[in-house]
């Protein structure tokens, strides 16, 4: 019986420790679940090159995609606004990947034939660091990525609503 | 009364001698992603020795030592031989020869996927048969396990306690 009420006890606190971190500091598994064609990333649609990185959209909308396969991120440097809901969309082409971005709850598996949707904000700002975290081949050490997040003054998006990260 | 002492210190054998493997190369993993050993080795090295270290520590390890560690509580709790040696032993040689023929792959660098495999990532198939060998080799065990229970009689005693707790069975063994 004690035995019983022990081990009630260690799960109840376990599942507490869930709960109270998804709640306070929204860390929770992505919901999303959408189908996309890993053979045919490159050729249209939104994960083809020239829609990759940061794009604004007229309702001031941010959204991210980018590419996770043997071995890197495209684009390899990523920016984004503090202060204001991201919306990050990732795809492979190749094999499972995973990321997560280093301070935040930004943390995904990308699985080949799904986007990987996140959404998140950016409190403060720097380079962060956006390592593949699930074990892709024999140069997945080498995979990671850089997340610049900009205050607002410097997060300007060109006409066409993209955003590049600062040269420096 | 104790007819296993051979066959539980065969599978402490290879339990720990796997652990002491995987310690060796676990340090050298270490060593080589430090400043200290930065440039020794290549990735193909490493993530092979990494599925080494994990097939060692997780399957090998675990595998072995709850069997040899079955098979002492069997005959010690129940107070009886163990019935069935030979298919334990049988067991024993299955699960080795599966650890041999996982070993093999891992070192020719054809089955460097870690031990959790990551699909779509494939390791060459005597990689998973020497794997699924280590499996069988314990289901025998299991087998074994409940046997010895059936034929029991203090299996009955022990579920005639009003309370079924650790702690009052050993004080009511020893």
């Amino acid at each position: 019986m004690l035995w019983a009420f022990g081990v009630g006890v260690f799960i109840a606190a376990a599942l507490g420790m869930i709960l109270f971190t998804a709640l306070t500091i929204s860390v929770n598994p992505p919901s999303n679940v959408e189908r996309i064609d890993p053979k045919a990333l490159h050729l249209s649609g939104e994960f083809a090159e020239h829609n990759l990185g940061t794009t604004v959209s007229g309702d001031g909308t941010v959204i991210v995609r980018a590419i996770a396969t043997q071995f890197m991120f495209v684009p390899q440097c990523i920016a984004v606004p503090a202060n204001r809901r991201v919306t990050l969309r990732f795809a492979s082409p190749d094999v499972i990947h995973g990321l997560l971005i280093t301070g935040t709850n930004v943390n995904t598996m990308v699985i080949p034939g799904f986007v990987a949707q996140v959404h998140t904000e950016f409190t403060r700002t720097g380079d962060l660091l956006m390592p593949c975290h699930e074990y892709c081949g024999q140069g997945h050490s080498e995979m990671w990525a850089t997340v610049q997040v900009l205050p607002e003054n410097r997060f300007k998006p060109g006409s066409d609503g993209r955003v590049s990260c600062a040269q420096r | 009364m104790r007819n296993v002492d051979r066959l539980c210190l065969a599978h402490f054998w290879v339990a720990f001698g796997a652990f002491l493997f995987a310690c060796l190369i676990g340090t050298w993993q270490m060593w080589v992603r430090s400043p200290l050993g930065a440039n020794i080795g290549t990735p193909g090295q490493y993530f092979m020795s990494v599925t080494a270290h994990g097939v060692s520590m997780a399957y090998v390890l675990t595998t072995f030592f709850i069997m040899g560690f079955g098979y002492f509580v069997a005959v010690t709790a129940l107070n009886r031989p163990l019935p069935g040696r030979l298919w334990a032993w049988a067991a024993f040689w299955i699960a080795l020869l599966g650890v041999v023929v996982t070993i093999i792959p891992i070192g020719l660098g054809k089955a460097s996927v870690l031990f959790t495999f990551y699909p779509p990532l494939t390791a060459s198939a005597w990689f998973y048969i020497g794997l699924v060998l280590v499996v069988a080799g314990s289901w025998i065990w299991c087998v074994l396990m409940l046997v010895a229970m059936s034929f029991s009689t203090s299996v009955r005693t022990f579920c005639s306690l009003p309370s079924v707790s650790p702690l009052r069975w050993s004080s009511k063994t020893a």
